[in-house]
């Protein structure tokens, strides 16, 4: 094997969070390579190692994998944390969809203009409760089982419970009607990967401040 | 045209040097699905031989797409029902007490569309749609490495249309912004990419020489392009060859004529349907 993976993308959480939520998951050690300086994303993209021109890009197993979704499944089969067959499958990347159109919401509002952003927090949680957090509570207690899908630990399950994270940072209130889904957010945060990763000192990145967004406007431009 | 020896040693390429940092031979001789001896379009081309002569395929129940009369989300999975010789039903929204039945019914996990009924269950999300049909349908590479170029393939071309889609519902002078920008990411962002990709390895499709969904989301995405602008291929030789020959697939032939299921460009009619439905 090359090594252990390696992450290129900027030093905060963006696209690549749920990327590093994963490999923490299933237990993977990875590197990563920040993008510091408007003179590093020159580079990246002028050596083509970007296949759109675009981060996030993980060096994995001889390939420079870009397109987080293509990512994350080339993990997820990799490391057996993607159904059984091809209808658990088609449920989990349901799931995921549906996780990452609301964490897409979250992802962009540090670039939403000052005077929008009131509104884009009350969509956002307007879209929590009524829209998806329903879905899943929903879907656990249908079957009653411990995770989404199968009986067993899957991509869907990291992805939430990451989700549940960034909802509770916007406000610990949203999740108050949702007994399942705190129950699913203990349970897989007591992991033994998982609770290693939310620990102090990990590879998780904190939500960006102002001094970061700046940082990462610079370096894009 | 040029067929590519399977037997011709590989140099690295520019590209294997991206994507493989080790020497990496690639079996292109993957041909062990053709039936017959004789030459047919299935050796010359490299598809299934069900693709090439196709019958309805016979299933319990056809699928069954619910979506506006449009391209939008739904169309990328029309495409690939077509291409992979599969006959479906439709039922187009037409108006708010059809959403809202659909919605009371419990049938759409999100609340929204594209929603396709197959094989007993009720999917959405177009990319969960999109990946189950690529797999039943054995469109999606012969293992993991090539799902995940057919992936990253795929979201970059889904990206690119996905633009054009939201671009019909924006105010005129943002559209056109839009539009000119759809156009401009093709031919620096995403065409050169896989123009230099059939270059490299000299093969008739993009990924493991075998037809996969990865080939026909870049025809649908060249044809809508091309409708935004006629000379948009004008530097990418290869691809124009690439949509004659994915072009003449008999599948996608026969979707490509007049009174298939393939939907028009959004109009105004469309956008007025859409928004009136969605409340928008």
């Amino acid at each position: 094997m090359a090594g252990k993976p390696k992450l290129h993308y900027f030093n905060g959480r963006g696209r690549m969070e749920s990327i590093r939520w994963l490999l923490a998951a299933a237990g993977v050690e990875f590197e990563e390579k920040f993008i510091e300086t408007p003179e590093d994303w020159d580079k990246l993209r002028s050596d083509g190692h970007l296949m759109f021109q675009q981060v996030p890009m993980v060096e994995m197993d001889g390939m420079k994998m870009v397109q987080t979704r293509a990512i994350l499944n080339y993990i997820a089969t990799k490391y057996n944390l993607y159904g059984k067959d091809i209808k658990e499958k088609a449920l989990i990347d349901m799931y995921t969809e549906g996780i990452a159109d609301l964490n897409e919401m979250i992802i962009v509002l540090p670039l939403c203009p000052p005077d929008q952003k009131e509104a884009k927090i009350a969509l956002i949680k307007e879209r929590t409760t009524d829209r998806y957090l329903p879905v899943f509570e929903k879907v656990l207690k249908s079957h009653g089982q411990d995770y989404l899908v199968g009986n067993r630990l899957s991509k869907a399950d990291i992805h939430l419970v990451e989700l549940l994270y960034y909802v509770e940072e916007i406000d610990p209130s949203l999740l108050a009607n949702f007994p399942l889904l705190k129950a699913l957010k203990t349970r897989v945060s007591n992991l033994p990967t998982v609770k290693k990763f939310l620990q102090p000192g990990s590879q998780r990145k904190p939500p960006i401040n102002e001094k970061s967004l700046e940082q990462a406007k610079k370096i894009f431009r | 045209m040029e067929r590519f020896s399977p037997n011709q040693p590989s140099s690295l390429t520019l590209l294997d040097k991206i994507f493989f940092l080790q020497g990496h031979s690639q079996n292109h001789h993957n041909n062990s699905w053709i039936l017959s001896q004789n030459t047919r379009d299935s050796q010359i081309y490299g598809i299934p031989q069900y693709l090439e002569n196709p019958k309805p395929r016979v299933m319990a129940t056809k699928p069954k797409l619910f979506y506006f009369c449009g391209r939008g989300r739904m169309e990328s999975i029309r495409w690939l029902l077509a291409a992979a010789g599969v006959e479906f039903e439709e039922e187009f929204i037409e108006t708010t007490e059809q959403y809202e039945k659909l919605l009371k019914d419990g049938r759409l996990l999100f609340g929204q569309v594209p929603m396709v009924e197959i094989d007993g269950m009720v999917l959405t999300q177009t990319r969960a749609i999109l990946s189950y049909l690529a797999a039943k349908y054995d469109l999606y590479g012969k293992d993991l490495k090539e799902t995940v170029r057919i992936n990253m393939y795929t979201d970059g071309t889904l990206d690119l249309m996905l633009m054009i889609a939201v671009a019909a519902f924006k105010p005129p002078a943002e559209k056109e912004e839009s539009l000119a920008l759809v156009v401009k990411r093709a031919k620096t962002r995403y065409f050169p990419v896989f123009e230099k990709i059939l270059k490299d390895h000299g093969e008739d499709f993009l990924v493991g020489n075998k037809f996969s969904w990865a080939d026909i989301q870049l025809l649908e995405a060249i044809l809508m392009v091309e409708e935004l602008d006629a000379s948009v291929l004008s530097e990418f030789p290869l691809l124009k060859a690439f949509k004659t020959r994915i072009s003449n697939i008999p599948t996608i032939k026969k979707f490509l004529q007049p009174g298939s299921q393939r939907k028009p460009p959004p109009d105004s009619h469309y956008v007025e349907v859409v928004r009136s439905v969605l409340h928008f």
